[in-house]
């Protein structure tokens, strides 16, 4: 018996699966846990729904303070408000590492990471150091930003 | 149950970091939560994505403890169920309990 949602998009069920099988992992260490298959969309479909219920209130914090662009800012108050404020902290701490990177990257700094793919962003940023530079390089920003398009920068513009 | 999706999202993910959760199937699911979900900035699924990762955690770690106190190795959907239902910070997956996902076929 399949469950077809065909209208919903779904997380990768690999990947959940072996987010799922780590965590068993973490859990116990000692013996192997068997994931049943037919656990599996229970998973998926439970974190579908998480997304809606935290976008649905973010969304509202959002459009409480009159803006259009939903941030960062309004998905970590929602957390708090559907009462999941402990994953807030280590959030903000992964928000903030992964905003090192993205600033490193312009400023040319070491990471390995980062230097496969944009050696010749480095290149250009050597020149560029600072955010508020990026004007005068515009194209190579513009090259930057089609690598980065998968929503590592700023796509949608709320600035 | 559609596959295709799965290795789009394994290549996906090999481009996107430290985070594993394809960001544009979330933003997907974000736009389809109905009631203008729109305009979403840059880090937000970054965050989502994250906070998808917890949450599977969560739920994954008390399914377990149902499974353990069941003293068996294979974790079943009823045990994630269960433990939905024994959690007031999951109430709002009671609905998706009480559908086909979540009972036995």
């Amino acid at each position: 018996m399949e469950k077809v949602v065909s209208e919903a998009e779904e997380l990768p069920k690999a990947i959940v699966r072996r987010l799922v099988k780590e965590k068993l992992s973490e859990c116990s260490p000692d013996y192997d846990f068997i994931v049943h298959k037919d656990a599996l969309p229970a998973f998926t479909e439970s974190a579908r729904i998480f997304i809606h219920y935290l976008s649905a209130t973010a969304n509202d914090i959002c459009k409480e303070s009159r803006r259009q662009t939903m941030n960062a800012e309004d998905v970590l108050k929602a957390l708090e408000e559907i009462e999941f404020s402990e994953f807030v902290k280590p959030l903000r701490a992964s928000l903030a590492e992964f905003r090192n990177k993205n600033a490193g990257k312009k400023g040319g700094a070491a990471n390995e990471n980062e230097a496969k793919r944009t050696r010749k962003i480095e290149d250009s940023s050597a020149e560029n150091g600072s955010k508020t530079k990026q004007k005068k390089l515009d194209t190579n920003k513009e090259e930057e930003q089609e690598e980065e398009e998968e929503g590592q920068g700023e796509e949608e513009d709320n600035h | 149950m559609r596959q295709a999706g799965s290795y789009s999202g394994i290549l996906m993910s090999g481009k996107t970091g430290p985070h594993l959760l394809p960001l544009a199937r979330i933003k997907k699911i974000m736009k389809k939560s109905g009631d203008g979900v729109k305009m979403i900035s840059g880090e937000s699924p970054i965050v989502f994505s994250k906070a998808c990762e917890m949450f599977i955690g969560e739920l994954t770690q008390r399914s377990w403890m149902v499974t353990m106190q069941g003293k068996r190795r294979t974790l079943n959907k009823e045990d994630v169920a269960s433990a939905v239902m024994a959690t007031d910070l999951f109430d709002f997956l009671l609905n998706l309990v009480s559908e086909d996902t979540f009972k036995s076929s």
